[in-house]
């Protein structure tokens, strides 16, 4: 039932306005179904994030398999193919839902951190990334192989390796992820996807606050070191991809804020509904604008991350304060039971 | 609020100050977790001994915190709550925090046993959820030796006769998705004797019902173990009605008949000494504490809000930590005292502190 209907002029930015709360009183938004809610990511967010990955992967395959990872060229090509497909994979798996989890995508290409030793033992026994553990594969083997390992050939051909295997289930998940958005009918299929989404929401806050912040924090203040180790700490220590780490950092946080707080409001049906959107549709704008307000609180303290690191024990604590909100006060008023919660037994 | 600020103005030379003037008076003291009313987690030392709970050190956590093993020297281990990546070993006497991180194969479970030169911590193996017991040196926490505990989701462990006995609560999860409960028709819950040398299983015992799940141990001085069951029955009303307690004889695993219903969540049980109580369950979705005789009969269930974390103290008493609250109860059951523990959202588990 649409209590009224908005049809945007125009796209919102996708970064957060600066819009007045208050507006909202007065713009009318749709009033959006929970399917309204799941296919609109779906369509617009999931499907075309994996078609994107499945490019960058191929490009990654393709550049290592051109001019192999042996010589200067094909090494700073393999580089740059990397690290767009990190950040592709990035925006599709932030928020880990449906194929991602099924296949269990994230353990079998992105297992971290990153283990030298496993993977020199694969390359040393000329193994196929089949029979190779998840620690000596995926884009953190790669890293090492890109960035770390010594140039010979057994190396450079397990990196070949590694990336016709990223490639193949890159390829995959794009299938799977097209076909998802059709196959998401139904009102069971409906609620169990709209849970899934929001819990793996919170878990995307989650790894991003400890895998990203909170671990290196303390790694660094445990070992007296002058800055924290970020995941990608191969990529990191190469001058020409210094912000490896902190590029993909930014591109999770982004990811999330976007399926949460992006101010577009499309018609139902017709876009991307974020989550204070979708709450606005039920009228509770109160609660939408705490949910901004927070989105916009957290933003700043991580966009300041680049000042120092007080600044990023800040980020960590605001990552942690918009996951308490949503689990407390968002979830329990559109009745999700999250996984992730602190609410659940144990 | 004093002995916070206290903390806070003397942190560092102060705290030995805070804790000297506690110590003065030999006044109950434990080892607790709970969230602020801001949603932070902290760990701490606790002061039971006036009419409020009071915290004599306190050090803020990445995660919730879950179980907290007593070091005997004035520290503690703190286990991050499943699927934790931290381990603590904090002595705040000495201001030392030694943090353990997980290193990507395997996730703690929640609990952990101190058993004389070993700390045995209870982890999930991230593949395939395989459960593990893992001897580690108490000092450096460094790992000497890992055995399956032939079920999945292991939670709580103790000793008993001779050897480790471990809960597989069996609730099927992945790492993808943390503590989300998946595919409950695979659900296999277990209790497992393991030899504390070679991890060789020495046995292993199941309830009837698949669905109820073995996850905290307390040992009677009987040698009884008493077990804290939750239910994970797909109807509501089987659930609510469900039994939450156990006994195991060390030959046979039974369900005492004619339980309460307690919404089936027992949160956490501990041992008692002294009178007709043997165990105290704490339940807190029905906001009571359990106490039952030996046989598994119900003598008494106090009220306390959000009961859960629970502790024997040195005179036999039972005492419970719930929201913003916590309950003193003597060892005949009579007498009960309530203590103020404003903004204290305490956590599952409390372990009294011995130095």
């Amino acid at each position: 039932m649409i209590r009224s209907l908005f049809l945007a002029t125009g796209l919102l930015a996708a970064s957060l306005s600066a819009q007045a709360a208050d507006d909202w009183r007065q713009v009318a938004v749709p009033t959006y179904t929970p399917a309204h809610f799941v296919q609109g990511q779906g369509q617009y967010w999931f499907a075309p994030q994996a078609e994107r990955f499945a490019r960058q992967a191929a490009e990654l395959q393709a550049a290592l398999a051109r001019d192999g990872a042996c010589t200067a060229e094909g090494l700073a090509q393999g580089r740059q193919a990397w690290q767009k497909a990190v950040e592709a994979w990035a925006r599709l798996s932030t928020v880990a839902v449906g194929p991602v989890n099924e296949r269990r995508s994230v353990r079998r290409i992105d297992f971290l951190p990153v283990r030298p030793a496993r993977i020199a033992e694969a390359v040393a026994q000329g193994q196929d990334t089949e029979l190779a553990g998840a620690a000596a594969k995926g884009f953190g083997a790669m890293e090492w192989l890109l960035w770390a390992a010594p140039r010979d050939e057994a190396h450079c051909a397990y990196a070949l390796r590694v990336a016709r295997e990223v490639n193949g289930e890159a390829e995959a998940l794009s299938r799977a992820f097209a076909e998802r958005s059709g196959a998401l009918q139904g009102d069971v299929a409906v609620v169990e996807a709209m849970n899934e989404s929001l819990n793996q929401w919170l878990g995307g806050v989650e790894l991003l606050r400890m895998q990203w912040w909170v671990r290196p924090l303390s790694d660094m203040q445990q070992k007296g070191k002058s800055a924290p180790t970020l995941p990608r700490q191969f990529a990191d220590q190469a001058g020409e991809a210094a912000s490896a780490s902190r590029s993909e950092r930014l591109v999770r946080w982004e990811t999330l804020m976007r399926l949460v707080a992006a101010e577009e409001v499309p018609a139902p049906g017709q876009g991307l509904v974020s989550l204070a959107i979708y709450l606005r549709g039920k009228g509770l704008n109160p609660l939408a604008d705490k949910l901004i307000a927070q989105v916009r609180l957290t933003d700043q303290a991580l966009r300041q991350t680049l000042q120092g690191n007080e600044g990023e024990a800040l980020a960590a604590r605001r990552l942690a304060e918009l996951k308490a909100l949503v689990e407390n006060e968002v979830t329990p008023v559109l009745d999700i039971r999250v996984g992730f919660s602190d609410a659940d037994g144990d | 609020m004093l002995r916070r600020d206290c903390l806070k103005i003397l942190a560092g030379l102060g705290l030995a100050a805070c804790l000297s003037s506690a110590r003065a008076g030999e006044r109950l003291r434990l080892w607790a977790a709970w969230d602020s009313p801001e949603g932070r987690h902290y760990v701490g030392l606790l002061d039971l001994g006036g009419t409020r709970v009071t915290a004599l050190a306190e050090l803020e956590t990445p995660t919730r915190a879950h179980g907290l093993v007593d070091g005997d020297d004035g520290s503690v281990y703190v286990l991050a709550r499943r699927p934790g990546e931290w381990m603590l070993h904090w002595a705040p006497r000495q201001g030392a925090a030694q943090w353990f991180w997980q290193d990507g194969d395997r996730r703690f479970s929640g609990h952990a046993l101190r058993v004389a030169d070993r700390l045995f911590t209870v982890e999930s193996e991230q593949e395939d959820g395989r459960g593990m017991v893992v001897a580690r040196r108490p000092d450096t926490q460094a790992e000497l030796a890992a055995w399956p505990t032939h079920g999945t989701d292991p939670h709580e462990l103790l000793w008993h006769q001779g050897a480790l006995l471990v809960a597989n609560g069996g609730v099927p999860t992945a790492p993808e998705t943390g503590r989300q409960k998946l595919d409950m028709s695979r659900m296999d819950s277990s209790l497992v004797r393991l030899e504390p040398v070679s991890g060789k299983r020495l046995g292993q015992w199941r309830l009837a019902d698949p669905r109820l799940s073995i996850r905290h141990l307390a040992l009677h001085r009987s040698g009884t173990v008493g077990i804290a069951l939750q239910a994970e029955h797909d109807e509501a009303a089987e659930k609510a009605a469900a039994p939450t307690f156990a006994l195991f004889d060390g030959e046979k695993l039974h369900l005492p008949p004619r339980q309460s219903s307690q919404a089936g969540y027992g949160g956490s049980i501990v041992a008692l000494e002294g009178g007709d109580a043997a165990f105290a369950l704490g339940c807190p979705r029905t906001g009571r504490v359990v106490v039952l005789d030996q046989r598994g009969s119900q003598l008494r269930a106090p009220e306390l809000a959000e009961a859960c974390a629970l502790a024997a103290g040195p005179g036999g008493e039972l005492l419970a930590g719930g929201r913003e609250q916590a309950l003193q109860l003597p060892s005949g059951g009579a007498g009960a005292g309530l203590l103020a523990a404003p903004a204290y959202r305490f956590d599952n588990h409390w372990a009294l502190a011995s130095a």
